[in-house]
């Protein structure tokens, strides 16, 4: 009748426990309230106003004025009375907003487009709370066809209304996350497809469901020719098995794995990859996802640093024989040639002339040239063959000790060496005495004989040239910590050098002078480099003829240990 | 001391050169009825334990003159033999080596060396280390008698 099927099922004045009441259970109240009386007759009003449905009759001729109310309307908080008192209880009640809305509707059934109206408004408790209500009316026409009264028929439907925005809300929401998924999953493509690493996701039984752009690329195949096959297809050489299946569930992921891989063309390209298992939203595994590169640049390079190593090793290896046969074998000759000279001009003196006797010293002399020369470059070849590891050492205190070792012949030259502050770095001791000695050695071999020498020997401030990063929230010391580093400087006052011949003076038998003006082979600055070069600094020198020379030397403070070891 | 009999000194050398000028030294010294020589460690061995080509031999040295590089058996090896041999053990070993080597003067003295000398480079002091040997090891020191 006034309750339109449509909205049978939920429209209800307050829930029930079980949920809404329905036009079924409000109509069986009713019946059941008003049964027939001994006469048979059915109280109608009585059972209409059982009901939780609310009635209204407004007369309107000749004012508006509320002539019935059946008592379900109460449930607003107002009593019978309240409501009958107050002159226009719809006005008060509906939310100003929906009373134009109300107004056209109500025009449309005065003017008979429709015979009843239907909308629903917002009306408020007296408590200010806010419900919808759902109003079917309709106009009872005088005989001369004004609209003398208005009955309607009201039934909440806020519960209903509630859940239809519960559901639109959740229907957009759904949207939404439809939406999401999407971005999420062409985000995801454009990451395989956009990756320069291979993606191949295989089931768990090893079939290839899918590949990106650069396992094609790097294989050659289609697309079509990878999915739906084994991934063994792609492997040259132990094939994927259960067990590694197995193996892979228990650790959960494997990583570096270095595989060959075959090419469509059968070619073989090695290959580092990770792999993991990964689950669906049940948490069944659902693929195995493997995810690697072509490492032929990593292995090529690789064997050429264990190339270059064997190498290393080997040129060492032979470094240290030949400074055993310098050592030996070499010397023997030598010592030869100076004993039977000596032999000859000794024994047969009386039968040499004195220019026979000048070759043979001449002979002699060249020989012991000889001797020293191979000391020399058994010394230079010794910073390699005979090197130690390092460790902290007190380069002040080794310069101390040089210059006392060195204190007969600074008297002699009348000289002076000056020793600042110097650093403690990490070094092979002895090398880096045989570096100082040799630089002021030097110094005092190429003094001025016009002035006395002197020699300081000092450090410049060491200078940061490298530097430190943090990462998450640690600060990392870049390796080794070998960035710092400290440049010694050897000054003296003695006769300099042309800077033109600074790359000369550092290499092995190179002299600037003669034999007769400086003694010595050329090997001093050489083996100088050596040491430093071996200590991963650098040695150079400033200088100007007659007017002193400069030596530097930039050493790192801390040594990466473990490199030293490794190229040794 | 006792110059009644003289004492043997064997040289253990295979460069000829190198025999030849300590032949030459002893021969200054006049020594030269005490020296004999070998050419390597292997002959060395033969000599002192009287077998091989000195089976008939009668001379018990009283004092070894080493080198280190010899082919067949080493100096060192030699040396390692003869202190590891009871009747051995006692006989004065000396190397005499143009090696400066610290590992070589190192390992003789562990294997038990008397002695480590890099030869002399002229003849003179080649002369003066041949007289310097025989009054050190023959007339300053005490040695225990070896049996034959």
């Amino acid at each position: 009748m006034f309750i339109s099927t449509d909205n049978a099922n939920v429209e209800s004045f307050k829930p029930n426990p079980n949920g809404f009441e329905t036009t079924d259970t409000i109509l069986k109240t009713a019946f059941e309230n008003a049964l027939p009386n001994e006469k048979g007759e059915i109280n109608f009003r009585e059972m209409f106003e059982s009901l939780s449905v609310i009635f209204y009759i407004v007369n309107l001729d000749p004012v508006y004025k509320l002539e019935y109310v059946s008592p379900a309307f109460e449930c607003l908080g107002y009593s019978l009375e309240e409501i009958y008192a107050h002159p226009k209880i719809f006005d008060l009640i509906i939310h100003p907003d929906d009373l134009v809305m109300i107004d056209e509707q109500n025009k449309s059934v005065y003017d008979g487009t429709v015979k009843e109206s239907g909308y629903a408004y917002r009306v408020s408790t007296k408590g200010g709370e806010m419900r919808w209500w759902k109003d079917h009316g309709r106009p009872i026409f005088n005989e001369n066809g004004d609209c003398v009264k208005w009955f309607g028929v009201i039934y909440d439907i806020t519960e209903r209304k509630q859940m239809i925005e519960d559901l639109k809300e959740s229907n957009e929401k759904l949207e939404q996350s439809r939406n999401d998924l999407a971005v999420a999953k062409s985000y995801a493509e454009n990451i395989m497809d956009s990756m320069v690493d291979f993606v191949v996701v295989v089931d768990m039984d090893l079939t290839i469901k899918r590949v990106n752009p650069a396992t094609l690329k790097l294989n050659g195949y289609r697309e079509d020719e990878l999915v739906g096959k084994s991934v063994n297809m792609l492997i040259a050489d132990r094939p994927y098995n259960e067990k590694g299946v197995n193996l892979l569930r228990q650790k959960g992921y494997i990583q570096n794995l270095t595989k060959l891989n075959r090419r469509k063309d059968g070619s073989v390209v090695p290959i580092s990859m990770s792999m993991c298992i990964i689950k669906d939203e049940n948490g069944e595994e659902a693929g195995i996802v493997c995810v690697g590169k072509d490492i032929t640049e990593i292995v090529k390079a690789r064997e050429e640093i264990e190339k270059s190593n064997r190498l290393l090793r080997q040129s060492n290896r032979e470094l240290q024989d030949f400074a055993y046969i310098a050592s030996h074998d070499l010397q023997e000759p030598l010592r030869k040639v100076q004993a039977f000279g000596d032999r000859l001009q000794k024994k047969f003196a009386n039968q040499l002339s004195e220019e026979g006797s000048d070759y043979i010293s001449r002979m002699r002399d060249a020989a012991i040239r000889m001797q020293r020369l191979i000391n020399d470059l058994l010394t230079f070849s010794r910073v390699t063959s005979k090197a130690q590891p390092f460790e902290l050492v007190d380069v002040k205190k080794i310069a101390e000790e040089v210059a006392s070792d060195l204190e007969v012949r600074i008297e002699q030259t009348n000289g002076k060496v000056e020793i600042g502050e110097l650093p403690a770095i990490d070094a092979d001791e002895f090398q880096i005495r045989q570096l100082l000695q040799n630089l002021i050695g030097n110094a005092l071999k190429f003094h001025r004989r016009e002035e006395n020498p002197l020699i300081k020997i000092y450090a410049e401030s060491p200078e940061q040239t490298g530097g430190s990063f943090s990462f998450e929230g640690e600060l990392i010391e870049t390796v080794g910590n070998s960035d710092q580093t400290c440049t010694i400087v050897v000054e003296d006052n003695g006769i300099g050098f042309d800077e033109k011949y600074l790359e000369k003076i550092f290499t092995v038998f190179q002299r600037l002078h003669g034999r007769t003006e400086y003694e010595g082979s050329g090997i001093g600055l050489a083996v100088c480099r050596k040491i430093v070069e071996r200590h991963n600094g650098s040695i150079t020198a400033r200088s100007e003829p007659n007017k002193g020379a400069t030596f530097l030397v930039t050493l790192p403070i801390a040594q990466n240990k473990e490199e030293i070891k490794s190229s040794e | 001391m006792n110059k009644s009999k003289p004492i043997t000194i064997l040289m253990a050398d295979d460069d000829p050169d190198d025999r030849l000028l300590l032949k030459e030294a002893f021969e200054e010294n006049r020594l030269l009825n005490n020296l004999e020589t070998v050419e390597d460690g292997e002959e060395l061995l033969d000599f002192l334990h009287r077998r091989g080509k000195y089976e008939n031999s009668e001379i018990t040295p009283g004092l070894v003159l080493l080198d280190l590089n010899m082919p067949r058996k080493s100096g060192l090896e030699a040396l390692k033999e003869i202190k590891a041999d009871e009747k051995l053990r006692r006989l004065p070993v000396v190397i005499l080596t143009t090696s400066k080597a610290e590992e070589d003067i190192i390992r003789s003295y562990d294997l038990g060396v008397n002695s480590f000398i890099v030869k002399p480079v002229t003849f003179d002091s080649l002369v003066e280390m041949v007289k310097d040997l025989d009054k050190y090891w023959f007339q300053i020191v005490e040695l225990p008698s070896l049996k034959n």
